[in-house]
C-alpha cells in the first residue's frame, strides 16, 4: 500500500510577500520551503506507514517546488512525484486539485492521501476536498488526530462547539491541523539518506489532465497599511496599569462600570 | 438569485445574519437551512434581508456532502452562492464549485457586482496584503463576516418551504461516532466579544488573571497557539492563521511575541494593547499601546482598577 502526502512549495512567510507583474506570487523571487502545515501531513504519514509500506510525497508547481519533495524525504518520505509544466504557473485551485488527484491515481495503490488543512501562501483549504471528489473518496478535515486501521480511518476533530471523532472508509483523503502534533526535526542521517531516494519529475504529456480556466482574475494588490507606531509605556510602579486603564476608560466608559 | 448555506456546524445564527446583510444589497438572498426556522429565525433572517428560505433536515452531524447535494438540486445558472468563510462553509464552496465547474474565492470581506462581473476583496498573506479580485457573477464565494458591520435594508417576510429533495448520505463520506459538547461558558463567544484579553507563553501558564478581567469586561479569553500546544488553553481559543480570526474593538495581548502567524488572526482589531517584558518583542510594532513590563503585575493592579471603579459607580 502507498500513503501519498500532497505538499506545496511556498514562499518563507516571515519574508515579505513578492507579488509580480501579474499580481500573481512570484516563486522565482521567493525564497521557498515546504509548507509548515504540510509538514505535519508528512510527520504523520510517515507514522500511519505500516512496515513494506511507502509514503510518497507529491507536489505540483516549478522545477524549484522540487525543494518541498526534499524537505519530504528528509522528514521521512520514500520517494518523491514532482509534476511540472510550464502550463501549469498560476493554475488554480481546481487545476492543481486535477493535478494532484491525477498524480495519486497514477500510484496506482493508494489508500490514503495526506494533506496540511490549508498552504500558508494561498491559504485557501479547497484543495483536500476538492482532490478527494476528483477521485470519488471520502474527505475527513481538519484532524487533530489519525488512526489508520483495516479499511478505515478514525480522526479527531476540534469544532467550535464540540470535539467530534469520525470515521472515513479507505480510500480517503485527511488533512491534518497544526495541532495534530508538531512534526520532528529530521536528523543529520536522515538528511543524508533521503539523498539516496527516488523522485520523479513528471509533465503533463504524461499525465493527462483536464484543466480548464474558471475566471478568477486578480487586478489589484496593495499593501495593507500598517499600524501607527504604538505609544509605548515602560511600567514602573503601577504606570502600566493605569495607561491600560485609561484605554479601557476612553474607549469602553460603560465597559468599566 | 444568491444562495447561501446557513446553519453550518461552525456558524452562529448572528453570523449567519451578518453574512445575509452582507449580500442582500446586491440580489435577492435564498438561504439553505439546516432545520425547519422557527418564528424568531424567520423574522430575524427577514430582517437581514433574506427573500426566501429553503431548508432540509442536516444536522451538525450529517456529512457535508448532503449540504453540497442540497445546494447543487437548488442553485440555478445564473445564481451566484455563498458561504461563510468557515471550515465546513469553505469544504462546501469548494465541492459545489468544483461539481458545478464554477470559478470560487475565498475569505471574500467585500463583494460588489456589475454588468454581470463580481468584485470581491480579500486579505492574503497574513493580512499583509489586500488583494482584488474579478470573477463571473454566477461563482462561488466565501465571505468572512468577522468584524463587518454592514448596513441592514429593508426587511422583507421571507417565504419558507421545506427543499423537495431526497438527500441520501454518501457512504464514502466521513461519519461522525462520537461527540463532546464543550462548554459554551457565560461571557460572549470570541468571534464576539469586543474586548478579547489574550495570553500566550509568557502567561507561564496561569491564565487567572487574564479571565478575570475579561469577565470584569465582559471580553473573552483568547490564546496563542503555543498556549494551546501547552494545554494552558482550549483551540477554540486559538487566534491566528490556523485559529480564529478576531476583529474586536480592543485585543489585550499578554505575553505574547506577535508572530505574523498570530498578527493574521488579529490585525483587524480596532485598539491593540501590548503587555510583554521584551522591548524588542514583534508584537510592539503592531500595536496602539505597549507596555513593556511583567504581564502577571499590570493586569493585576489593572483588575484591582477596574474592580474598585464597578464599587464606586452603582449599578
Ligand atoms: C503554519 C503555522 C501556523 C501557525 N498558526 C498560529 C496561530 O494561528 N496562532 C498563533 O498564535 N501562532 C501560530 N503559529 C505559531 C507562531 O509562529 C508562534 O510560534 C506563536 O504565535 C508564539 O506564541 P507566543 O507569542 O505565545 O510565544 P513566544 O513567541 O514564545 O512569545 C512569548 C512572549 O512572552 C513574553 N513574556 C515572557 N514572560 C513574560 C512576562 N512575565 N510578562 C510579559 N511578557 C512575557 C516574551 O518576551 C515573548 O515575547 C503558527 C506557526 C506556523 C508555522
Amino acid at each position: 500500500m502507498t500513503i501519498a502526502v500532497c505538499v506545496k512549495h511556498v514562499p518563507d512567510p516571515a519574508d515579505p510577500a513578492v507579488l509580480a507583474a501579474d499580481l500573481r506570487v512570484d516563486r522565482e523571487a521567493a525564497a521557498g520551503m515546504l509548507c509548515s502545515l504540510d509538514e505535519y501531513a508528512v510527520d504523520r504519514a510517515v507514522q500511519l506507514r505500516h512496515p513494506g509500506e511507502r509514503v510518497v510525497a507529491v507536489t505540483m508547481g516549478p522545477r524549484g517546488a522540487r525543494a518541498a519533495v526534499t524537505r519530504a524525504l528528509q522528514m521521512g518520505a520514500d520517494e518523491g512525484l514532482v509534476i511540472t509544466d510550464p502550463s501549469l504557473a498560476g493554475a488554480d485551485a481546481v487545476t492543481t486539485a486535477a493535478v494532484l488527484a491525477a498524480a495519486v491515481r497514477s500510484l496506482g495503490d493508494v489508500d490514503l492521501v495526506l494533506c496540511g488543512m490549508s498552504s500558508t501562501d494561498g491559504s485557501t483549504g479547497t484543495v483536500p476536498p476538492m482532490v478527494a471528489d476528483l477521485l470519488g473518496w471520502g474527505c475527513a478535515g481538519h484532524a487533530v488526530a489519525v488512526v489508520r486501521e483495516a479499511g478505515h480511518v478514525t480522526i479527531e476533530r476540534d469544532d467550535p462547539d464540540a470535539r467530534r471523532t469520525l470515521v472515513a472508509p479507505l480510500p480517503a483523503v485527511v488533512s491534518v491541523t497544526d495541532l495534530s502534533g508538531e512534526p520532528s526535526y529530521p536528523s543529520f542521517k536522515a538528511i543524508l539518506a533521503a539523498k539516496r531516494r527516488p523522485v520523479r519529475e513528471v509533465s503533463l504529456a504524461e499525465l493527462p489532465v483536464r484543466t480548464s480556466a474558471r475566471g478568477l482574475r486578480t487586478v489589484a494588490a496593495t499593501v495593507a497599511p500598517p499600524r501607527a507606531p504604538a505609544r509605548i509605556v515602560t511600567d514602573v510602579d503601577g504606570s502600566g496599569a493605569h495607561a491600560l486603564v485609561q484605554v479601557l476608560t476612553d474607549r469602553f466608559p460603560m465597559g468599566v462600570s | 438569485m444568491i444562495l447561501c448555506p446557513l446553519d453550518l456546524l461552525d456558524t452562529t445564527p448572528e453570523a449567519d445574519e451578518t453574512l445575509v446583510r452582507m449580500v442582500a444589497g446586491l440580489d435577492q438572498v435564498t438561504c439553505l437551512l439546516g432545520s425547519e426556522p422557527d418564528r424568531d429565525r424567520v423574522a430575524s433572517l427577514g430582517a437581514a434581508g433574506a427573500e426566501r428560505l429553503l431548508w432540509a433536515p442536516m444536522a451538525p452531524e450529517s456529512p457535508t456532502g448532503l449540504r453540497v447535494d442540497a445546494l447543487a438540486s437548488c442553485v440555478g445558472p445564473e445564481d451566484l452562492v455563498v458561504a461563510p468563510a468557515t471550515r465546513q462553509g469553505t469544504e462546501i464552496a469548494a465541492r459545489l464549485a468544483l461539481r458545478l465547474g464554477r470559478a470560487i474565492s475565498v475569505s471574500a470581506e467585500t463583494i460588489t457586482s456589475t454588468e454581470g462581473q463580481l468584485e470581491v476583496t480579500a486579505g492574503a498573506f497574513s493580512g499583509t496584503w489586500r488583494l482584488t479580485a474579478e470573477l463571473p457573477y454566477a461563482s462561488v464565494v466565501t465571505m468572512s463576516t468577522v468584524g463587518a458591520d454592514p448596513a441592514t435594508g429593508a426587511p422583507r417576510a421571507p417565504e419558507v418551504r421545506r427543499l423537495d429533495v431526497d438527500l441520501v448520505p454518501d457512504p464514502r463520506e466521513p461519519v461522525v461516532i462520537g461527540t463532546t459538547a464543550k462548554d459554551a461558558g457565560d461571557g460572549p463567544s470570541l468571534a464576539q466579544a469586543s474586548i478579547v484579553v489574550a495570553g500566550g507563553r509568557g502567561t507561564d501558564g496561569d491564565f487567572s488573571l487574564l479571565e478575570q478581567l475579561a469577565t470584569l469586561l465582559g471580553g473573552a479569553v483568547g490564546s496563542s497557539r503555543v498556549a494551546v500546544d501547552l494545554g494552558w488553553a482550549g483551540p477554540e481559543q486559538q487566534v491566528g492563521q490556523t485559529g480564529a480570526t478576531v476583529a474586536p474593538d480592543l485585543y489585550i495581548a499578554a505575553g505574547i511575541s506577535g508572530a505574523v502567524q498570530h498578527l493574521a488572526g488579529m490585525s483587524a482589531a480596532k485598539h491593540v494593547v501590548a503587555i510583554n517584558t521584551d522591548p524588542d518583542a514583534p508584537i510592539f510594532r503592531s500595536c496602539d499601546l505597549g507596555i513593556v513590563g511583567d504581564l502577571q503585575t499590570v493586569l493585576a493592579e489593572t483588575v484591582t482598577t477596574v474592580r474598585s471603579h464597578a464599587r464606586a459607580i452603582p449599578a
